[in-house]
């Protein structure tokens, strides 16, 4: 089942059109992602499921315009991204992407307030600290401004991540195991926390997983094996 | 499809610098304190030549404000054995006050003891300018009626003498009268060969020292009544002395050598300097890339985040240039107050007026250094960063990347690598000298590269030892990735300095001392008048133990012409510039001087009686391109001869024998007033004292000079200058170990990781300690190998090639320095590593 097109009939933020991803040299290239299409819709929740080295986490680097594709078309909110370079993909990226890690990927000498301001600052907006702020208290993080990562527990910085990856109104969440380095208690407010998120502000949510009752709280699953994706499903029919 | 806005560029606000340093800022004090190693680097190398430059600039502003004073008045002219026609100092007088200075040396005798000192005699008028001050002070005057005479205190003290007491000058009896504590133009240099004497003109016209043909300076100095008549004065008096034996110098010319000295010690040093700033560069390198490697997260984190790649190299350069600010700003600091001390230890031996002032331009040209060194050397670790794969963050891979960064940034480096060869151009100002420093330092670069590569490559191939130390440190040594490569050349090049340093004046000391010993006269005799000649020998030959008399007569002249050419218009070597300079020493011999091999042309017949011929030093000839037939014309008391060359001799001036660049025929100087110079050799300490005691007792305008005491006072001056060289080089050692210190610290975590899966496989901290240690020394004596043979190469090239001495190999010393530098790399690179030891394998093996 190599196509997976959106089943709703909102706009596609993210199109995704036989993609493959080779790695390495010729002479000894190893093929990630062999021929994924792929429609997903605002608002969307899309949790991938695999097993390790089926593709998962590579997807989700192409669809943050990380990873260039070796061959097919990437499409994100109208816009053609393939063959852009690195710095126009960057400017993409702080306008219509945020990306939550699994190892939160927190700027350690910076508060939190200030972690959360980056892609506000990046984008020379004169409110950065407010919105930052806003975004802080949206996750319950407001008492939590001025402290620094290594003050706060996983779960607080991981929703500073998720304040962070929101801050600048993306169309587009890509999570890559945000619960994996969480205990489950923890991880039920960050997931609360990520999905509240996305729906507030409309974003197609993507979400990388091991965990499958965590994927079923999406609205649909991917699953991957091989690079190619096996199964399209909504858990809830 | 269609395409939306998002496809656009960046906006360039995204790369201001503003907002760069928005995001420098708030990192760049956790980062100050990763930069130790690179501080410290940049600290030493600016402070090096910010305090070179200072003091140099200092005694040059010393001599340029004490110009008046240093000259005694605005225009000085001097001649050579007779004084200036009276008609040029008539002309003098038409433009302000004159007054007379006689110079000369003398022995100055007691009942026990004598001493050869320098006389000046001077006129009523003296001091035009300053203010000489004696002790009592009972006034010039007064001090120098009746025969009396000021001396300087250390040569009363070495005679047992005090005001008041008598002693003999000459044919006259004189009297003590005061201790000359200040003169203010006693002319500058390092050299002295005696201490003053101050006497009137009077006294020394009854010492009967004056003699025709004695080596005496007479000066003139004028204190013009009009400064506006500056220019017009000196073209007078130099067209009124074009053609005679005088010469005129002006204020800009009051410390002629000294300058010339000053200029050439301040570029050796602020070569040096480079040099340890150069080494420190290798140590920002390596820094910047460790600091990089823990902030890789952060810029693959940044770069997800959207942030562009050429903001990603601002943040960083903006953090590496304000941390390379503080380092330059401290070694400007350290610049600006070095010369205080480096003034007094300097005032021992030079009596420039030394002024202590800041001096803007050196530490400018030092930070610029400092400054264009941080930032050729970080330009690469920053360029690679900004490369950095933000989706490796998704894998745990993030790394910097390998290979060379985009031709922007190589084009950058070029033009940071030129400006700071400009900067090298301002500093010594002499583009020969900075190209082939420039030359030198990357061909050393390739060497200590080369070395550092062939070296690992041996040890890949050797066996492995049974011993696991050993085989570990081996394995660390030759991994990729090992800092092998870095060390060799960083500590390498501070060791291949201080090597070249040690073993050059290691050589040259030694060619001193066996010359002396060898070949050296006790004693060279001046002023023997022609009358005496006869007579000074039947005495030498009465003399028990006197193995060796030579003699010969001699007189001073201008060379004015070289085969018609004006000496004004022709640019001589460095080397051989000095025969142009000043007066120089000609004799005439019938026969080719004791000890002088011919090389071309044939000496004259002993019963010549022609036109002037003239037998040329080797050297000389081959720097002025003159050969056989050419030739050269001499200004001789005012008279000019042209004479031909006839022969080339090849002279070993550091023989201590009577040497002569110029040795005309017979029957062309014999009528001018001349004296004889003769050396004499002793077999033992008593018969030089004897000889020295009659010769002086008997012959009382004869003065002797000792060989051992010029050679004792030419050695401190090496040893001066040894001593700033020596300490120059040290600074490159401390940042070649500085860069080593940084390397250890660059490796620590990998240090760690391996540690604590060696302790996890059952090695104890022992044997880990060991294979550390064991790496260590390993890498410093592969880079002490490589130092030691970069040293004696450079030594060689500068004993045997540059200064055309011989060079031996002193093994000793290259096996101190390569043992010292093995154990220095390994004891330090262990005490850095002890610490990473230390670590507990638990915790670390958690974040693993």
């Amino acid at each position: 089942m190599p196509n997976a097109s959106s089943p709703s009939s909102k706009p596609a933020v993210i199109h995704l059109e036989d993609a493959h991803l080779s790695l390495g040299n010729t002479a000894a290239s190893v093929h990630i992602l062999k021929g994924i299409s792929l429609t997903i819709d605002a608002g969307e929740t899309v949790g991938i499921l695999g097993p390790s080295g089926a593709g998962k986490t590579s997807l989700l680097m192409i669809l943050a315009g990380l990873e260039t594709l070796s061959s097919g078309r990437i499409t994100l909110d109208g816009t053609d991204i393939t063959g852009l370079d690195e710095d126009r993909l960057a400017a993409l990226r702080r306008d219509l992407v945020g990306i939550v890690f699994q190892a939160f990927r927190l700027i350690p000498s910076l508060t939190a307030l200030q972690n959360v301001a980056i892609p506000l600052e990046l984008a020379g907006r004169d409110n950065a600290a407010d919105m930052a702020a806003a975004a802080l208290r949206s996750v319950g993080l407001e008492h939590r401004l001025s402290h620094l990562p290594d003050q706060m527990s996983g779960g607080e910085q991981q929703r500073v991540a998720i304040a962070r990856a929101m801050v600048a109104k993306p169309r587009i969440l890509l999570a890559d195991e945000p619960t994996g380095n969480l205990d489950s208690v923890t991880s039920e407010k960050v997931i609360a926390s990520l999905f509240k998120s996305a729906a507030d502000a409309n974003a197609a949510l993507v979400l990388v997983t091991h965990d499958a009752d965590l994927a079923a709280q999406c609205s649909r699953v991917l699953h991957i094996e091989d690079g190619v994706i096996v199964r399209d499903s909504k858990p809830s029919s | 499809m269609t395409q939306s806005t998002h496809t656009t560029a960046p906006r360039p606000s995204l790369s201001s610098w503003a907002l760069a340093w928005q995001f420098a800022r708030r990192e760049i004090r956790g980062s100050i304190g990763r930069f130790r190693v690179f501080l410290g680097a940049l600290l030493l190398g600016v402070a090096a030549i910010g305090t070179v430059g200072s003091v140099a600039e200092s005694m040059r502003s010393g001599i340029g404000d004490n110009a008046r004073i240093l000259l005694g008045g605005d225009i000085e002219f001097s001649s050579l054995h007779t004084p200036p026609d009276d008609s040029i100092v008539d002309l003098a007088r038409n433009f302000g006050a004159v007054s007379q200075v006689v110079q000369m040396r003398a022995m100055l005798q007691t009942a026990t003891a004598r001493k050869l000192v320098e006389l000046k005699a001077v006129d009523s008028q003296w001091p035009l300018v300053g203010k000489s001050i004696i002790s009592p002070d009972i006034g010039l005057t007064d001090a120098l009626a009746d025969n009396a005479v000021i001396a300087d205190p250390s040569l009363l003290r070495s005679l047992g003498l005090a005001p008041g007491d008598s002693a003999r000058l000459g044919d006259l009896d004189i009297r003590v009268s005061a201790e000359l504590l200040s003169e203010p133009d006693r002319s500058i240099s390092f050299v002295s060969f005696g201490p003053r004497v101050l006497i009137s003109q009077a006294t020394l016209q009854a010492t009967g020292l004056q003699q025709p043909g004695s080596f005496i300076t007479y000066r003139y100095r004028l204190i013009l009544n009009n400064e506006t008549d500056r220019q017009a004065a000196l073209t007078t008096l130099r067209d009124a002395t074009s053609d005679t034996h005088v010469r005129v110098r002006d204020l800009a010319d009051a410390a002629p050598g000294f300058d010339r000295f000053i200029n050439q010690a301040e570029v050796f040093l602020v070569l040096v300097g480079l040099t340890a700033l150069l080494i420190g560069g290798l140590g920002v390198a390596g820094a910047v890339r460790a600091w990089l490697a823990s902030r890789i997260d952060i810029i693959a984190t940044l770069k997800c985040v959207g942030a562009p790649a050429r903001l990603i190299f601002r943040i960083y350069l903006l953090q590496v240039m304000c941390i390379a600010g503080f380092g330059v700003s401290a070694g400007v600091v350290v610049a600006a107050i070095a010369p205080l001390f480096a003034i007094q230890i300097l005032a021992g031996y030079v009596t420039v007026p030394l002024d202590l002032t800041i001096y803007p331009v050196p530490l400018l040209v030092a930070a610029g250094f400092g400054l264009g060194t941080a930032y050729l050397f970080a330009v690469w670790p920053l360029a690679k960063a900004e490369e950095v794969r933000a989706a490796d963050l998704f894998r745990r891979l993030v790394a910097i990347p390998e290979g060379r960064p985009k031709p922007a940034y190589l084009l950058s480096m070029l033009a940071a690598a030129g400006g700071l060869a400009l900067l090298a151009l301002i500093a010594t100002r002499d583009i020969k000298i900075t190209s082939g420093f420039i030359g030198g330092s990357l061909a050393a670069l390739l060497l200590l590269s080369i070395l550092g590569h062939v070296l690992v490559m041996l040890l890949r191939r050797m066996p492995r030892p049974g011993f696991v130390p050993v085989r570990l440190a081996i394995s660390n040594i030759i991994r990729p990735g090992s800092p092998v490569r870095s060390v060799i050349i960083a500590f390498g090049l501070g060791l291949s300095v201080l090597v070249t340093v040690s073993l050059s004046e290691a050589n040259l000391g030694r060619q001193i001392d066996s010359r002396l010993a060898d070949d050296a006269p006790d004693w060279f005799f001046i002023d023997i008048q022609p009358h005496q000649i006869d007579e000074f020998e039947q005495t030498v030959a009465t003399i028990d133990g006197i193995s060796e008399m030579n003699k010969t007569p001699m007189l001073r002249g201008r060379v004015v012409r070289l085969d018609d050419v004006p000496v004004s218009q022709i640019t001589p070597d460095e080397g051989s510039a000095w025969i142009l300079r000043g007066d120089r020493a000609l004799t005439w011999s019938a026969t080719p001087p004791k000890g002088s091999e011919i090389v071309a042309g044939n000496w004259w017949d002993t019963d010549y009686s022609g036109p002037p011929l003239v037998s040329m030093s080797y050297e000389a000839a081959n720097d002025f391109g003159l050969t056989i037939g050419d030739t050269v014309s001499i200004n001789v008391l005012g008279r000019e001869i042209t004479a031909t060359i006839t022969n080339l001799r090849a002279v070993d001036w550091e023989s201590f024998s009577i040497n002569f660049v110029f040795v005309l025929n017979p029957g062309v100087l014999d009528a001018a007033p001349h004296s004889w110079i003769a050396t004499t050799h002793a077999d033992d300490d008593a018969a030089a004292d004897a000889v020295e005691r009659t010769i002086t007792s008997q012959f009382s305008n004869v003065s002797a000079v000792s060989v051992k005491e010029a050679v004792a006072t030419a050695q401190q001056v090496i040893a001066l200058l040894g001593g700033a060289i020596r300490l120059t080089a040290l600074v490159t050692l401390v940042a070649g170990i500085a860069v080593l210190a940084g390397t250890v610290a660059s490796s620590e975590a990998q240090r760690l990781a391996d540690s604590v899966i060696l302790k996890v496989l059952g090695a104890t901290r022992l044997s880990i300690g060991l294979a550390w240690f064991f790496e260590y020394a390993l890498l410093g004596l592969l880079t002490a190998i490589a130092a030691a043979c970069i040293g004696t190469i450079a030594s060689w090239a500068l004993v045997a090639q540059l200064l055309e001495a011989d060079f031996e190999f002193k093994g000793w010393l290259v096996l101190a320095t390569t043992l010292g530098g093995a154990l220095l790399t390994a004891v330090l690179g262990l005490i850095s590593a002890m610490q990473t030891l230390g670590r507990k394998p638990a915790p670390v093996l958690r974040e693993l």
